[in-house]
């Protein structure tokens, strides 16, 4: 069984969003949608230095979107069942035909901002769809998030922010396989997650 | 969590809940432009599934890179714009950015210029009328025309910029060197580089005036020309064990975008990285180091360093005495004593080398058959007394002491001895240079420091040691994309061209006052912005406006009404990549991929027809492409299968790369590390001249920006802006999506420190205005522990109408310098009144 999974460096991460507008154009994302953009711990505003000038200053970054958790808060709550797990590879995705736009998996969610409810008139910034010709088309009144690229994935290539991002900072692939980069990265790094206390089973992981 | 036990479907959700269809509001994020945006087309992918095609480009993101992109169209609109992808391993060297990848909203951004429109009111009053190409085309040659009648053909000004990558058809020419004096005392402008092909062959068939463009350029002349500093690979930086980023973001903002690759591959591998700056940037925030240095004081550090180093004897001597120039002996006037002093070569010849005066022979000798050189010392050679260029430079730089530096710019004496040591003993050391530390008045100084320190440290020409970084550095495209290295130029250069003139653009300011320009009567009777947006980009902002009421008419030609756009009488509106084509250096050609939206054409056609206009019929014959074939087709480059064909069917031609980590050592006629000079060449000449304290190294505080000036009674805090990876000068302003990242609740926003914020009773996404006598903006404040105390930060790449009032351009000061004409973005004091 595959269980995907993603692992960012903050060593290399440096807040740049690429990842996060890659993705946006991609999707052909309304405009009141994002799927991931980049923190800055430290300050509580993006970009922010927090600490003490001059010697104790901090500005970190990491990156947030769906964790794709080992047990999800939203399948759990979801009335629907639009809410999944897949067992073949671990990805949580949203079946947009069943989601009812209720907005529980959204206050479910440890991770604030991760999932987006898709507005009952979504906006674009162009009159043309943008990006993949294979991104799934957004319905009004459902809720989405990452989806760790699914029809990429489904044409054998790693999500795009993983190839995309200019300081070969994320990595990708099955957690399950100790020969994988992923897993042989987390071997040989320092890292820790997010929110791990909540017990969602998060399948992100940050190389300290 | 109880599972619901009633199964809701959507219909019984919706009306037993307050989500009633259409109740909902769209939430607070990027707002709606005035393009369609009901989503119906844009959210209909499944009838274009499979109908694609891609094309080579880049995005003219005025950062400075070169990346390549493969653009998608989908139904003669471009819907992607991501990276090239490389077959082979390129370690590193694939980038590209959060601005190249949203390249679509920016073509087709509803403040796209989309047709010609001349002023209907005053200057500035945003009245436009539209007029046809036809119209403006003679609107526009008439003016040329009528202008060299009156006053002569240099009347008609053209300011060049870097807003086409000095593409080969639609960049414009531009020029390090602009000037120089004749023996016979008078002063010729000299030829400019070879790009912009059709304004090129108007400006010297009408011989108008070339107007360079001031920003980077101490750092420029200085690097490229007169110290000819050694440029390193990219991929070098991965050896460094000391990594100094200098007035750098690596992280954020290089010419070269792999460097931060390469610098996290160096601490992956041990490295040190230490970062100097006022602000807090990315690259600070990841940096092992912050040195938070005052603006415009980084040479006094460098002062400092170079004294410590010296005096606790940490210098590579070697080095010093072998490899750098301070040896070399010069007298009183600052003259190398050569060969021929001793009657021992022909003055003028190759022979003539200097000397330097060998411990071991006790005699002069040539300095590459030396085995001794003396480094320290004031010699009689035939009654005229010389002294080594290293005493000459530590006398000069004698008052700029580590107590000097910790007090000018504001670091801890401990501090900047711990800086010295290490860049001395923890080497090899890379000093990763960028223009940051030369935005300041006569800060073209530091280029003579950087290179006694690299001196004084062995950085140079070994692996992991150099010294001028991102200037320097190759573009990822040069190790990766086969380059033609052959040019057919001769349709640059016109045979019956008219002597024209040619300064740099910013003295436009000083012509305004004096209505002359090095000593002659000067009339600017037309401006033409081609690829450049002053107001908005130059320095001395309010100063260039100012000089506009002296200009009789302004041509703009731009993709968006930027500033300058706004206080011209003529807006044209031209191309975006992937709308003409266009060859780059670096061996990409820009491929086609649509028309241009609206009505714009490409630069090189507008001009094409104003030469037409103008009845000059056989000046610009044939398709741009035309002239690419031939620019191109050499046969070097057809043989190595890089002609006109193969790249424009390519877009770029992949070369056969490995990993390069090339160094290069020192390749001026003395092979050895430069910091001092016998002449120094003015960009623009009009008869100065430069004692030997101006060419030694040497410290001078900034012009408006320095600590004892009383205006900061009322202006104490100085001011800054940098570059970061959300704006490309002002090529991507008007952007949403971008705007999510770089504004503060809808606004931009200036950065200030806790103290001087809570001195000014300013908490974060207040609404403040920053002031002086050049200009004042309001924006949204961040206050922030990542920025120096007495320092300020207003960001660069808004256009004005992006501010709620004022623009932050015109906070700066108007002081180009008489070396190198520099832009000194940084150097102005200021304070900060919440609204």
């Amino acid at each position: 069984m595959t269980k995907y999974g993603m692992a960012v460096d903050t060593k290399r991460c440096t807040g740049c969003n690429m990842c996060s507008m890659a993705c946006r154009v991609d999707h052909n994302l309304p405009t009141e949608v994002l799927y991931s953009r980049a923190h800055t711990e430290g300050g509580e505003h993006f970009r922010q230095a927090g600490g003490t000038y001059p010697d104790q200053v901090t500005m970190k970054f990491y990156t947030l979107a769906c964790q794709h958790c080992d047990d999800p808060a939203c399948v759990e709550i979801c009335p629907t069942g639009a809410s999944q797990k897949r067992e073949e590879d671990g990805l949580v995705l949203v079946d947009g035909e069943a989601c009812i736009g209720c907005e529980s998996c959204i206050a479910a969610c440890p991770y604030e901002g991760v999932r987006t409810l898709v507005p009952q008139s979504p906006t674009y910034p162009l009159d043309f769809a943008l990006g993949d010709a294979a991104a799934a088309e957004h319905l009004p009144n459902t809720v989405e998030k990452c989806t760790f690229c699914a029809e990429r994935l489904d044409r054998g290539e790693k999500p795009l922010c993983i190839d995309i991002c200019p300081a070969y900072a994320r990595t990708f692939g099955d957690l399950d396989d100790p020969e994988s980069e992923i897993s042989k990265v987390l071997a040989a790094r320092e890292h820790e997650q997010l929110l791990a206390d909540q017990g969602t089973g998060p399948n992100v992981y940050f190389l300290k | 969590m109880e599972t619901p036990s009633t199964q809701l479907t959507r219909r019984s959700f919706l009306t037993t809940t307050a989500l009633a269809a259409g109740a909902l509001a769209a939430s607070g994020m990027a707002g709606c432009s005035s393009v369609d945006t009901s989503g119906d087309a844009a959210n209909d992918l499944a009838s274009t599934a499979g109908q694609e095609e891609t094309y080579i480009g880049t995005c003219h993101g005025n950062c400075g890179g070169r990346c390549a992109l493969k653009a998608t169209v989908r139904e003669g609109k471009i819907v992607s714009t991501l990276p090239m992808e490389f077959p082979n391993e390129n370690k590193g060297l694939r980038v590209g950015c959060v601005k190249g990848v949203s390249n679509p909203l920016r073509i087709y951004g509803p403040s796209r210029l989309m047709y010609p429109m001349k002023r209907a009111g005053e200057r500035g009053s945003g009245e436009w009328e539209r007029i046809t190409w036809d119209e403006a085309i003679e609107l526009f040659a008439n003016q040329l025309k009528a202008s060299m009648e009156t006053y002569g053909g240099a009347s008609n000004m053209w300011q060049g910029g870097a807003g086409n990558m000095n593409g080969i058809l639609n960049g414009t020419p531009t020029g390090i060197i602009n000037s120089a004096m004749m023996p016979d005392g008078t002063i010729a402008p000299l030829p400019s580089f070879n790009a912009g092909f059709a304004n090129s062959r108007l400006i010297q068939k009408t011989g108008g005036t070339v107007l360079s463009v001031g920003h980077d350029m101490a750092g420029i002349v200085f690097c490229f020309v007169h110290l000819s500093s050694p440029q390193s690979a990219v991929e070098d930086l991965a050896n460094a064990k000391t990594i100094v980023a200098w007035g750098a973001n690596p992280a954020e903002a290089s010419f070269c975008r792999a460097a931060w690759n390469a610098i996290c591959t160096g601490r992956e591998n041990g490295a040190k990285l230490i970062a100097i700056d006022p602000l807090l940037s990315t690259t600070a925030a990841h940096a092992d180091e912050w040195v938070p240095v005052r603006t415009g004081t980084d040479a006094a550090l460098m002062c400092a360093m170079v004294h410590y180093i010296v005096d606790n004897d940490l210098a590579n001597w070697d080095y010093v005495k072998n490899k750098s120039v301070a040896p070399f002996l010069i007298d009183e006037a600052g003259a190398y004593l050569r060969l021929s002093s001793l009657g021992q070569a022909e003055a003028g010849t190759d022979a003539d080398v200097p000397v330097v005066w060998d411990e071991d022979a006790q005699a002069f000798v040539a300095h590459a058959t030396a085995t001794n050189p003396a480094i320290r010392g004031t010699f009689d050679a035939n009654g005229v007394a010389v002294r080594t260029v290293f005493d000459a430079a530590l006398e000069n730089i004698a008052p700029f002491t580590v107590e000097f530096a910790a007090n000018e710019c504001g670091i801890p004496a401990a501090q900047i001895e711990n800086l010295a040591r290490t860049v001395a003993t923890e080497g090899p050391t890379s000093f990763y240079i960028n223009y940051g530390l030369e935005h300041t008045y006569e800060s073209w100084r530091i280029y003579f420091l950087i290179g006694l320190l690299a001196s004084l440290t062995g950085s140079v020409g070994i692996p992991g040691g150099s010294y001028v970084g991102s200037i320097n550095l190759g573009h990822e495209s040069a190790t990766m994309f086969k380059q033609p290295t052959t040019f057919n130029e001769d349709d640059f250069t016109l045979e019956d061209a008219v002597p024209g003139g040619h300064f740099t653009g910013d003295w436009i300011a000083q012509i305004a006052e004096t209505g002359q320009w090095a000593g002659q009567d000067f009339h600017m009777g037309t401006l033409v912005n081609m690829c450049a947006n002053p107001l908005d980009n130059f320095s001395g902002s309010s100063a260039l406006l100012k000089a506009y009421d002296k200009i009789d008419y302004i041509v703009t030609i731009d993709t968006i009404m930027t500033t300058t756009a706004h206080y011209s009488d003529l807006v044209l509106p031209c191309c975006m990549p992937w709308e003409t084509y266009e060859y780059i250096e670096g061996g990409i050609f820009e491929q086609k991929a649509i028309d241009p939206v609206g009505d714009a054409r490409s630069d090189f056609d507008i001009i094409k027809a104003v030469a037409e206009k103008m009845g000059y019929d056989d000046l610009i014959v044939g398709e741009g492409t035309d002239y690419l074939r031939r620019y191109l087709d050499t046969p070097e480059n057809i043989e190595a299968g890089v002609g006109f064909d193969a790249l424009s069917e390519n877009g770029v031609v992949l070369g056969d790369y490995s990993c390069d980590a090339h160094v290069t050592p020192e390749y001026n006629p003395f092979g050895r590390t430069q910091f001092y000079l016998e002449y120094l060449m003015p960009r623009d000449n009009w008869g100065q001249m430069f004692g030997l304290q101006d060419r030694l190294p040497y410290y001078k505080p900034s012009i408006e920006a320095y600590a004892d000036n009383p205006d900061r009674a009322k202006y104490p805090l100085y001011g800054m802006s940098s570059h970061d990876i959300y704006h490309g000068q002002t090529l991507w302003s008007h952007h949403p999506w971008l705007d999510d990242f770089r504004k503060l609740d809808g606004q931009p926003f200036c950065r200030i420190h806790t103290e001087a914020a809570a001195e000014r009773g300013i908490k974060t996404s207040d609404k403040v205005r920053v002031f002086n006598d050049h200009g004042s903006v309001v924006l949204n404040a961040l206050v922030t522990e990542g920025i120096r105390k007495d320092s300020v930060w207003v960001p660069h790449g808004f256009t004005w109408d992006e501010f709620e009032e004022g623009y932050a351009q015109s906070l700066t000061r108007w002081c180009p310098d008489d070396v190198t004409s520099n832009n000194n973005f940084n150097d102005w004091i200021c304070e900060v009144e919440k609204m």
